[in-house]
């Protein structure tokens, strides 16, 4: 186990370092050079080339990239030009917030997606089954923010049930604002997860053991949540992990549609007044993250699933 | 699942047979593409001429999906618009899926570092969440159709090439791919006229969803203003200009979304029966 773990972390090592190549090089993707395009038509040359110097655009490209890697090892992530403050100083606050709508709309998927994929299965071809089938699969070819606005027109303009936009401030006010844009994000993942999770209930309903468990006059109750959900629950795990990337991906758009100040809008609002160190950053930001659950995701699974933790 | 109808029926009907949903999800596409091209006979409005004294009107037996705060028919902007959404979405997977493909392919069939070195790409590009790494690489280029197709370009192709790697690596060690090495054939020959065909079925079933992605990223960037300029009809454009009059007009922002979907489930309907169709010759 402790040899998988670190044989996993160890992996892991070499592709952040190549992601940080991949991410440092997409500043050389501006067309023409940067500072001027930064400085816009006003600048003069010796601007530009004070510019220039100072992120070091001047020096050959491994030494930029040198330069690059000791900046973000001493937590120097960048200068936003747009706010005149350290990128590390906006970083935390920000952080919570989009950690906090991407929990929120995973616990949501859950709550939606779990009893849904019970039902279906236990009538499994009959009317439920198919009704909850067609609903799921409408979602995956919706544009999320589009749906995000209709819940806002129909939730918030029409019936005043939730805030338009915003954080709020405290626990309590964060969940009341943040559910619509956590519904938005949710929809998507639990559809996914509904689907899963039904077929995987319907392969474990049908093994021996189940019918075991019904011949010595277990209720069908019993059966059902002890016996078979648990079972089926194990391949849920890793699609979690899954879609929790995709969540990080999807908060970009959703939180420039409920005007939430997170990362995702942070990033929108750089590109475009063309604050390419925070776009950088925050590209990286969110590639470490995704690191991290799906590191996590493989690292927790052997505990849900005895089998691999005997090997 | 085989029926017990399935198994008995003659194998040549099993295998001609169109799934209904292809079927469907083929003619929504024809119809759309079709009411698309004929745009020009079947509306009398400019999908972009502005007209002051008629805007954000309800939908309506004139302006069936209303119009817009420029009094431009969003019917009529929603038909021209298909035609930008539905040719970045085809036209962004071409590359993913052939270098995605023939990549894919390369790599499981020689092994060692080449194989290494695409997985480790694919690793990296799999380590940025895709939106993310789309938006980061517009962010940089600039907006604009062609930069769209790059963008998803670079990113898009490591789901065909780790699925077309897996069916390679399967496939390699069967006894016609000794027999063709046998015969001397090189190993250009070997991978791309014979392994390459067989792996495809599973990369050709993604295609279809993969272009569903392509549609929600492409209108999800029309939406931040980093995708198609204004004042293009394409769908997102049209979804973030109308999102500013909800109050007013959910018509203008609600219809275009309503579009895209249709288009979405067209291509997962035509995907499904793809499957399905694929399944049945495999038994």
């Amino acid at each position: 186990m402790l040899r998988y773990a670190l044989g996993r972390i160890g992996q892991t090592v070499p592709i952040a370092l190549l992601v940080t190549v991949l991410i440092f090089l997409l500043i050389k993707l501006v067309p023409g050079d940067p500072a001027s395009a930064i400085l816009g038509d006003r600048a003069t040359d010796a601007s530009v080339a004070a510019l220039r110097h100072q992120w070091g655009l001047d020096r050959p490209i491994w030494q930029q990239y040198a330069v690059y890697m000791r900046n973000l090892a001493t937590g120097n992530l960048g200068q936003s030009l747009r706010y005149q403050s350290p990128v590390a100083d906006m970083l935390p606050a920000r952080t919570a917030v989009t950690f906090f709508l991407v929990v929120y709309s995973l616990v949501l998927s859950v709550v939606i997606a779990v009893p849904l994929a019970l039902v279906a299965a236990a009538y499994r071809d009959r009317w439920p089954d198919q009704v909850i089938r067609a609903s799921m699969a409408l979602p995956l070819a919706a544009p999320a923010f589009w749906v995000g606005i209709l819940l806002l027109i129909v939730f918030s303009l029409k019936l005043r049930l939730f805030p338009a936009d915003g954080y709020g401030a405290g626990f309590g006010d964060h969940v009341r604002h943040l559910f619509l844009p956590a519904l938005t994000l949710s929809y998507a993942f639990a559809s996914v997860l509904c689907r899963n999770l039904r077929s995987s209930l319907v392969d474990v309903l049908q093994t021996a053991y189940v019918d075991f468990a019904r011949a010595k006059g277990l209720r069908r109750r019993v059966v059902l949540f002890r016996h078979v959900f648990r079972a089926a629950l194990l391949p849920a795990v890793t699609l979690i992990g899954v879609r929790l990337t995709y969540a990080i991906g999807g908060s970009v758009v959703i939180e420039t549609v409920f005007a939430i100040p997170g990362l995702g809008s942070w990033m929108v609002d750089s590109i475009l007044a063309r604050d390419y160190v925070v776009v950088q950053t925050l590209t990286l930001m969110f590639a470490l993250g995704t690191m991290l659950i799906n590191l996590a995701t493989d690292l927790i699974y052997p505990l849900f699933d005895p089998r691999l933790r005997m090997g | 699942m085989t029926t017990l109808a399935g198994e008995l029926a003659p194998p040549r009907a099993a295998r001609t047979r169109v799934p209904t949903g292809l079927a469907a999800g083929a003619t929504m596409l024809l119809a759309l593409l079709g009411a698309s091209a004929l745009a020009p006979v079947l509306t009398s409005y400019d999908p972009y001429a502005q007209n002051l004294n008629a805007m954000l009107l309800p939908p309506s037996a004139a302006h069936w999906f209303g119009t817009d705060n420029y009094g431009r028919d969003v019917f009529t902007r929603v038909l021209y618009g298909a035609a930008i959404d539905l040719r970045i979405a085809v036209l962004a997977v071409v590359f993913p899926f052939v270098f995605g493909a023939v990549a894919g392919a390369v790599a499981g069939y020689l092994g060692g570092w080449v194989d290494a070195a695409v997985m480790r790409a694919v690793d990296v590009i799999t380590a940025v969440p895709f939106m993310v790494l789309v938006i980061a690489i517009v962010a940089f280029l600039g907006p604009g159709e062609l930069n769209i197709l790059v963008a998803i370009g670079v990113v898009d192709w490591i789901v065909f090439a780790r699925l077309v790697r897996g069916e390679v690596l399967r496939d390699k060690h069967l006894e016609y791919v000794t027999a063709l090495r046998a015969l001397g054939f090189s190993r250009a020959r070997i991978v791309l006229r014979h392994l390459l065909p067989n792996a495809l079925p599973p990369a050709a079933v993604f295609l279809a969803s993969d272009i569903v992605l392509v549609i929600l990223t492409t209108s999800a960037l029309g939406f931040l203003g980093l995708g198609v300029r204004p004042p293009a009809p394409e769908w997102g454009l049209m979804i973030s200009e109308g999102r500013a009059f909800i109050y007013t007009g959910w018509w203008a922002a609600a219809m275009p979304g309503f579009a895209c979907m249709y288009a979405g489930i067209a291509f997962i309907l035509v995907g499904d029966g793809l499957a399905d169709l694929l399944r049945v010759r495999g038994q």
